[in-house]
């Protein structure tokens, strides 16, 4: 598949320690600011199906807004209970302040 | 992605149709941006708090100490019970993950206090999910009775522990629980009853009833007061209905008992938005506690309350259904 880059917001959109939810060729995309860097995950926790664009982001860890699960953002790895179950992460790049994703399995070889 | 439970009445709260439509509830009432302030975490707020309520519990551990012997020893070990029984407090906002910044701490305190009020923290954690046992709503003055005396309390709690102990879960319970969580739930009911035993032989083997007078007798002295607390933050509000301004009920008390309860007398704030850490639950309220369930005369008059108006109708009602 053909390496394929969406454009989902501008830096300026998402605040430091925030995290923005985009739609990206029909996928609920989580995209989050940690310290000036940015990272995407699926946006459904994996615990109660809960949109984690609406939870709190705290250094870089994301919370989910329902029964506070935690996820490392860059690895989507759970950090403990009541999550147990990771999260896909996306890779990002930033070009010219706009903030780009690509979807699991796109430009892989 | 893992099934969330096997019960269509659990799957409708887990789905991501009912949690966008607690999310649009809570939006109704604050926006995410005006939320976002409240939610900030820090250690200091949950270290003073800890700080303050384990200087008490010493200070009221010293009353018994002193008391010991003289007739004042069952006051003495009643007021440090209600002092130890309000540890619900910390371990409940541990199990939110909000009572601290830093993740060990938090865990740590959730474990120690759990273990203190004989909460199996992780089960705990997991049940949040289950909206009868969030509610403690009694509907018969029998079940007032038993929830307020704790006696449901122990024969729950204690119960959890040894069925988990070896290796068992009762079905209705089973799923809120995570298959790989399952593991660690039986591991943390075999460490507690351990510990529990561990102190019953230590004080058999040293001749000594410090165990008791210091921590078991008081607690479960203590812990109906708690009870009676948590039953009058939701009982008579609108259980079961998507309306977070009257899902529960905040109930203006004095500054010892909310420090105590480590604020959770802001009852419907914490339930209108959970990530929001206790300390800053004072202030979600004077953003959003005029449009709250609000009540300004105490926890003594909510008690009556709750039993002249809910207990009592719920009473008629049923025996206008009878006759």
């Amino acid at each position: 598949m053909a390496e394929e880059w969406h454009l989902v917001a501008s830096t300026d959109d998402i605040e430091e320690e925030d995290v923005l939810g985009v739609n990206v060729e029909g996928t609920a995309v989580a995209v989050y600011n940690v310290k000036g860097e940015f990272y995407a995950t699926e946006n459904v926790c994996t615990h109660a199906f809960a949109f984690l664009s609406e939870g709190i982001v705290i250094d870089d860890i994301i919370e989910c807004p329902v029964h506070q699960g935690r996820f490392h953002i860059p690895t989507g790895k759970p950090k403990g209970a009541p999550v147990s179950v990771a999260l896909d992460t996306y890779a990002t790049k930033v070009e010219n302040g706009k903030i780009y994703v690509r979807l699991k399995g796109e430009g892989d070889p | 992605m893992e099934a969330a439970a096997a019960n269509p009445e659990t799957q409708k709260l887990t789905s991501p149709e009912a949690n966008a439509k607690l999310l649009a509830a809570q939006r109704e009432i604050i926006s995410r941006g005006r939320l976002k302030p409240f939610t900030k975490r820090t250690d200091r707020h949950g270290l003073i708090y800890l700080g303050g309520h384990m200087s008490i519990i010493f200070g009221t551990g010293y009353l018994v100490y002193l008391a010991t012997g003289t007739g004042w020893l069952i006051p003495a070990i009643s007021l440090h019970g209600v002092v130890l029984g309000h540890l619900f407090a910390p371990m409940h906002e541990c199990s939110h993950g909000t009572a601290f910044r830093t993740r060990w701490l938090n865990e740590t305190v959730h474990w120690i206090t759990g273990i203190l009020v004989v909460w199996p923290p992780t089960y705990f954690r997991e049940l949040g999910k289950d909206p009868q046992f969030v509610l403690p709503s009694p509907s018969s003055l029998m079940d007032y009775v038993y929830y307020v005396t704790a006696t449901q309390l122990w024969i729950k709690n204690i119960g959890w522990i040894l069925r988990h102990s070896m290796g068992r879960i009762r079905p209705f319970n089973r799923q809120f629980v995570p298959e790989d969580q399952l593991p660690k739930i039986f591991l943390e009911a075999r460490v507690m009853l351990a510990i529990y035993a561990g102190l019953a032989v230590v004080s058999v083997a040293l001749e000594t009833w410090a165990v008791a007078i210091y921590w078991a007798i008081p607690t479960v002295i203590g812990v109906p007061v708690a009870r009676a607390l948590r039953v009058a933050d939701h009982t008579g509000c609108t259980e079961g209905k998507l309306d977070l301004r009257t899902y529960a009920r905040t109930v203006k008390t004095d500054p010892l008992t909310r420090f105590l309860c480590w604020n959770m007398p802001y009852h419907c704030e914490h339930h209108l938005a959970p990530s929001v850490p206790f300390h800053a639950l004072p202030a979600l309220h004077a953003e959003v506690g005029h449009e709250m369930n609000s009540v300004e005369k105490g926890y003594w008059a909510v008690q009556w309350d709750v039993l002249r108006d809910h207990l009592e109708r719920k009473f008629r009602f049923r025996l206008v259904q009878s006759i």
